[in-house]
């Protein structure tokens, strides 16, 4: 359909009128002297010299189609289009999409939804995005790719997390923007109200859902080589729901209960198992009516969580620094795939690892103050006290980095890039009036943690889901009001160049008709 | 003639030209610059690494750069630190109250920020969402990049698209160029009246003088003048003290010299309440009671018999102290749960010495010295001693009216004993009633316990004749090689009638001392009491079998002269682990117990010859002091009793419930971690958190378990400042200042990943103004120019007809004179 964009333009076409009027006047004589104006009196009988006529010169015909021609291109002429116009699909690819409704996902059902609108508009592109996960986004063309169907059903595959929906102003106004959900999720519901979608595609009816939010375990503190561990289920559906969760370890069963749970109602459960030999630990829901298979297992990865860092040592590091290290649950002394290298002699200048470097030799100088920690978090909360010994390397103590403890003005310990992190300890470890104090490990423990940039395993380890994400509860969509109304997501195609080809041709033949030569009966 | 020439060209030339215009109208050129009007959004980052002269130089610059932008442009402001706040919403730029606004030298500034706290992701997304989607913009963010709020990355403009985003940072990080305080450290619990130190650090990168100005709840306490050189940091040590349990504001403020503010920080502290001093002793308390109690110490006193009779008395005891107290007088059961207290509660433990303690208090290879910093005996080689315990066997030391014989009782005494030798001394033992049965030889043993303990086949009979038996035993003392010779005898004293005058002789050229301790009330004690004069030994009666080893090991230990009565100096042989007054006096002892300190232990004070008298060591849990020569007592500081104690009192938490907390923007991330009473992990399904904020709001959260006995929360808390919370846990209960601080960004945080990712994509573009003005330029809306070639065709080609029909529009107007006609012929 053809439009115009500024019809008001139009108006100049009133003038046409004029311009026929103007052809009522003859193309004017040639001026030919002439020794007496008698000689030519009749002529006056035929009208003013042959300058009015009855009937207009039909060359303004033509000049009237490139006048018109001409207005017409100042109207903005185009023509409506929606193939051309390519669609953004923002997909809901939550844990709730995976819920399972006659056999297939939501989320497939959306899909084929999506793939029959496409099938029917065959849009420029298709451009796909992640409301999971924002930096995934694909694109596709239907009017060439050959597979584009397969490409779109191969998409929502796993879930990539609970929708992060982007800020309006950062949708293309260019596009068509279709959301694919199931309204299950209330901020994205919220995000409706201001988003400027052209069509929501929603999938989904069941409600009923029971799921695994929570398994955590948790060396005993009383008993060696045991764990409490702690299972958490939540019914997220409408309906009481009985379900048989077990624990499985080493592919046996070590554990089970018999659950009933109202709905909106979460339960937590209690159970010991050994760490004697860490394996695997898989907690696992077996319900009838749950169209969630997808939040029903939890899984502790114990082999590679419980297991200690590799702490390649190098140089004598003395009995009390190797009696923390042999003691720390968390540390390994090992030369294989080191976490940390400490080095108790001062040699490393560099290492792949991040370095914890003791200073043993040097001058020995006593603190006459108790150390002060220019760190913020961490360490701080240790109590360094006066008249601990420490070396006094100046050359060390002059280098880069930053000092983290001092005391009478001398960086006891300072952290550097060598390029690996590294932290240089000045302050003598060997000195058995440290060594005894409680400072002296969870000096040593937040020193590696502040290597490692990570807590050292404090030997709890747990899994969890959050449990909105287990809500499939579909819900009623808002009313948009700012969806764009049907006009706005179609393609205006110029097409101005038209009519100014078209005027440009016919004024070529007027301008040639012009210059033909003229008719003797002028005379 | 040239009117004809004309006539003719102006079709010639016209046609082309309308052609020309026609064609320019399909090209449709650019001919007019950006007129587009601008919404430009104004993002500033106002932490505190960026600084404020940053932002004072980005605000000034933003004036001639709203001068370029198209008319109908308009303007909006967000600052950010910790969380966004909008300070102008979308005004025109010609509006009056912004043009008034963009002459101050600073941005307006409505709500006050958390400037210690960067969320420049969340500040992306919050500006996102004020834009106008059909409109061009532009946000521009003046920032250093740097966050600390871990706010996940917001999406961002397309690098094509209709908006783009500019990054303008300082060119050089923010420095201040006064001084400033980087780090405080301060203990978050002290007790009343207890002098603890704090430290300051203040880095200045110009030389100066400045003033720093300490207060305590508002009243000033101090103020010292600091002198820097460039570049310098230095440390500052304060000892402050406060009273009033409760929670106590230390304000710090650096001022130039002409009293202008350069820089404040704030910490709290808590005092906690009064804490339970345990005084066991005979006597009434030797140290300044009064003092104590007065300085916040509720003191309870007990009897050794009164403590063995409540088990739990250390239930709630934050120390313990022991004045000269043998360790007999304190039953295992008592001693057993004094070391679970020490070592699982983290009680302290001070002993006292005295005549009845250490040495002379059988403290050797003692239960109770395990938890000692020293051990009872002295460092020094001591000259090796001849111990001949001779034990009588007659009928009459079998009494069936007791748990155990006497001699049963008797072994078990020589046994206990073997705590009191030392390496090197000769040991023997010899049983005896009519007949003399020597049952160890006399020489030195390598492991002289494990040697007297072994069970002894000897069963009571017969009678009882002392010659014999002395006879035997002065014969291998006088053949033994240590110069120190004792005989102990143990007996019931029903001795037949003998004669041992010869035998006093002997022992006296012997040099052998005899201690005898005679078991029973009815004993006869004349024989043994000449024996023992003569010898400048000792009886001992011993009423109760049961007190047997008790007394022969209280006098082995004496008869080892571990009391050194004479008065002797106190010598400091370390810096204190605590605060002490500077004044403080090391006055002598009168007397001590003569110990050597532990290897895990380490003392403080000490006599002349290196023998201890304050030495510490830290037990598990809890700290243990011993003062061999009771100095607390000689030197009556009370200062220095008070700090000490304070030092090794329990720290007032809760050993079953511990609260951790992490201070974010806006939020305090919550950690609790509980026991039950058997010390596992508590199955308690809620944590009660009680929230005072600074206003003084109490807020209310029920924590469900996240782990066995791990409890997680993350509360919103937009005030800064100081929160108290109180925790309970089944019946555990704790209580912790939390304080929503101004120390969370970290200077070494680096560039956002995502900011720098953005960048280097294209979609964040360099914020120079001749990068926005490329913009400006770049992106303008396209001019409509085609419309004025199709005019300007349109226009002429109706002047080429009017030209073409001029003379016939002329011929037909109506006739004014003939001057026409004669020009046309």
């Amino acid at each position: 359909m053809i439009s115009l964009g500024a019809p008001l333009w139009l108006l100049l076409l009133s003038g046409l009128p004029l311009l026929r009027w103007l052809h009522r006047f003859q193309r004017q004589g040639r001026i030919r002297p002439t020794a007496a104006l008698f000689l030519w009196r009749r002529i006056q009988t035929e009208g003013a010299a042959g300058n009015t006529a009855t009937k207009p010169d039909p060359r303004w015909r033509l000049r009237a189609v490139i006048a018109t021609l001409l207005v017409l291109a100042l109207s903005d002429p185009y023509r409506e289009t929606i193939s051309g116009i390519p669609i953004e699909v923002w997909l809901d690819d939550s844990l709730s999409q995976f819920t399972r409704e006659g056999g297939e996902t939501r989320l497939q059902r959306g899909i084929d939804r999506l793939i029959q609108r496409v099938e029917k508009e065959r849009p420029s592109s298709l451009i796909l995005h992640s409301l999971g996960n924002p930096t995934v986004t694909r694109i596709i063309n239907p009017q060439t790719d050959s597979d584009w169907i397969s490409e779109l059903e191969q998409w929502g595959s796993n879930p990539r997390g609970e929708p992060h929906p982007p800020a309006p102003a950062l949708m293309h106004q260019g596009s068509r923007h279709v959301l694919l959900t199931d309204g299950a999720d209330i901020q994205l519901n919220h995000w409706l109200k201001s988003a400027p979608l052209s069509e929501i595609i929603q999938t989904g009816s069941s409600t009923s859902n029971l799921s695994l939010t929570r398994l955590a375990i948790r060396p005993s503190p009383d008993t060696p080589f045991a764990a409490q561990g702690l299972v958490e289920l939540w019914n997220s559906g409408e309906s009481e729901m009985n379900a048989r969760l077990i624990l499985i370890q080493r592919g046996r069963e070590i554990e089970s209960w018999s659950v009933k749970l109202p709905p909106g109602e979460s339960r937590l459960l209690d159970f010991v198992t050994d760490l004697g030999y860490p394996a695997d630990l898989i907690a696992r829901l077996h319900a009838a009516d749950d169209s969630l298979p997808l939040d029903n297992e939890l899984r502790l990865p114990l082999s590679s969580a419980l297991k200690p860092i590799a702490v390649k040592v190098t140089g004598e590091c003395g009995l009390y620094l190797s009696a923390f290290l042999q003691s720390h649950p968390g540390l390994e002394p090992s030369e294989r795939n080191p976490g940390i290298t400490i080095d108790c002699d001062n040699i490393q200048t560099s290492a792949e690892t991040p370095l914890l470097r003791l200073h043993g030799s040097g001058g020995q100088q006593t603190t006459h103050s108790p150390g002060h920690w220019h760190v913020k978090d961490g360490v701080q909360h240790l109590s360094i006290h006066r008249g601990l010994t420490f070396s006094l390397e100046e050359g060390e103590a002059t280098s880069s980095g930053v000092t983290l403890l001092s005391a009478d003005g001398h960086s006891l310990i300072r952290e550097s890039r060598t390029p690996a992190q590294t932290i240089d300890v000045y302050l003598d470890l060997q000195q058995p009036a440290f060594a005894h104090s409680p400072e002296y490990p969870l000096l040593l423990s937040a020193l590696i943690e502040r290597l490692l940039q990570r807590p050292l395993a404090e030997s709890l380890v747990s899994a969890s889901r959050n449990p909105d994400a287990s809500r499939i509860t579909p819900l009623s969509l808002p009313e948009t009001s700012n969806r764009p109304a049907n006009d706005l997501s179609k393609q205006q195609l110029s097409i101005t160049s038209l009519p100014i080809f078209t005027a440009l041709v016919l004024l070529l033949i007027d301008m040639l008709w012009g210059f033909r030569p003229q008719r003797r009966n002028d005379r | 003639m040239r009117e004809g020439v004309l006539h003719r060209l102006f079709p010639l030339f016209g046609y082309p030209l309308v052609a020309l215009f026609l064609l320019l109208a399909w090209w449709n050129p650019d001919l007019l610059p950006a007129d587009e009007p601008l919404d430009l959004l104004v993002v500033m980052d106002e932490s505190e690494s960026v600084g404020q002269q940053f932002s004072y130089q980005s605000w000034q610059g933003l004036r001639p750069l709203l001068a370029d932008l198209p008319a109908n442009s308009r303007f909006s402001l967000i600052r950010f630190a910790d969380r966004p706040q909008t300070e102008i919403t979308w005004k025109p730029i010609s509006d009056n109250e912004l043009q008034q606004q963009l002459q101050q030298p600073a941005p307006p500034r409505t709500l006050s920020l958390d400037s210690n706290t960067s969320a420049i992701g969340t500040a992306l997304e919050w500006a996102t969402n004020q834009l106008v989607p059909s409109h061009r913009s532009a946000i521009l963010l003046f920032s250093d990049g740097r966050e600390n709020s871990g706010t996940p990355p917001p999406a961002l403009p397309d690098a094509e698209g209709n908006i783009a985003l500019f990054w303008s940072s300082p060119p050089v990080r923010y420095a201040a160029n006064h001084p400033v305080i980087e780090s405080i450290n301060l203990p978050e619990k002290v007790k009343p009246a207890m002098t603890f130190p704090v430290s300051i650090a203040i880095t200045s990168p110009t030389a100066g003088e400045s003033l720093l100005i300490v207060k305590l709840d508002g009243h000033q306490l101090t103020e010292k003048p600091l002198r820097f050189t460039a570049q310098s940091s230095t440390v500052h040590h304060l000892q402050l003290s406060a009273t009033t349990t409760g929670p106590h504001l230390l304000e710090l403020t650096i001022l130039d010299p002409n009293g202008d503010l350069l820089d404040s920080r704030e910490r709290y502290f808590e005092v906690v309440r009064e804490h339970q001093l345990l005084y066991i002793s005979h006597q009434p308390p030797s140290l300044p009671v009064q003092q104590l109690q007065q300085s916040g110490w509720g003191i309870t006193r007990l009897s050794p018999l009164q403590l063995n009779s409540q088990p739990d008395s250390f239930k709630d005891t934050s120390l313990v102290l022991i004045d000269d107290i043998p360790a007999d007088e304190l039953a295992p059961e008592t001693v057993t749960a004094l070391t679970g207290a020490v070592e699982q509660q983290g009680v302290g433990l001070i002993v006292l010495g005295g005549p009845k303690a250490f040495g002379s208090g059988g403290y050797r290879h003692s239960a109770l010295e395990r938890l000692l910093p020293v051990e009872a005996e002295s460092a020094r080689p001591e000259a090796a001693a001849a111990f001949l315990f001779l034990v009588d066997k007659s009928g009459s030391m079998d009494s069936a009216t007791l748990p155990q014989s006497r001699l049963a009782t008797a072994f078990r005494a020589v046994a206990e004993s073997a705590g009191s030798l030392r390496a090197g001394d000769h040991i023997g033992l010899i049983a005896f009633d009519r007949e003399v049965q020597p049952l160890l030889p006399l020489q030195a043993y390598a492991d002289p316990l494990s040697t007297l303990s072994r069970r002894w086949e000897v069963s009571p009979s017969g009678g009882t004749r002392l010659t014999p038996a002395l006879t035997t035993a002065i014969g291998q003392l006088a053949a033994a090689t240590p110069k120190k010779r004792f005989l102990i005898l143990v007996t019931d004293g029903f001795v037949e009638g003998e004669s041992i005058e010869p035998l006093i002789g002997k022992m006296q050229a012997a040099g052998i001392m005899l201690i005898a301790l005679a078991v029973g009330e009815d004993a006869d004690l004349s024989v043994l009491q000449q024996l023992a004069t003569a010898t400048g030994g000792q009886v001992l009666q011993v009423a109760k079998t049961a007190e047997l080893p008790r007394f022969m090991r209280r006098e082995l230990e004496q008869q080892r002269q571990s009391w050194q009565p004479a008065a002797v100096k106190t010598q400091s042989v370390a810096p204190m682990p605590f605060s002490i007054p500077q004044e403080t006096a090391w006055l002598p002892v009168n007397g001590y117990q003569v110990t050597r300190t532990k290897p895990d232990s380490t003392a403080y004070l000490a006599t002349p010859n290196g023998d201890p008298l304050l030495a510490v060591r830290q037990t598990a849990a809890g700290r243990v002091a011993a003062l061999p020569g009771g100095w607390l007592r000689a030197v009556n500081n009370i200062h220095f009793t008070q700090s000490l104690l304070a030092w090794l009192d329990r720290q007032g938490d809760n050993p079953h419930l511990r609260l951790d907390y992490r201070s974010m923007a806006g939020e305090l991330q919550i950690k609790i971690d509980a026991l039950d009473s058997k010390g596992r992990w508590s199955d308690a399904r809620v944590a009660e958190l009680i929230l005072e904020t600074p206003a003084g709001i109490r807020q209310q959260h029920h924590l469900t378990p996240s782990a066995p006995g791990r409890f997680e929360a993350t509360i919103k808390t937009p005030l800064s400042g100081l929160y108290q919370a109180w925790v309970r846990v089944g019946n555990e209960r704790t209580h912790r200042l939390l304080q929503q601080s101004r120390n969370s960004e970290s200077i070494e945080t680096p560039v956002i990943p995502w900011l720098q990712a953005g960048v280097d994509q294209g979609s964040i573009r360099n914020g120079s103004k001749t990068a926005f003005t490329t913009l400006l330029k770049s992106t303008g809306r396209r001019s409509p120019s085609r419309k004025i070639w199709l005019l300007l065709a349109l226009f002429l080609f109706f002047s080429i007809v009017l030209h073409e029909r001029r003379a016939g529009i002329f011929a037909a107007l109506p006739q004014k004179n003939g001057g026409d006609q004669n020009e046309s012929t």
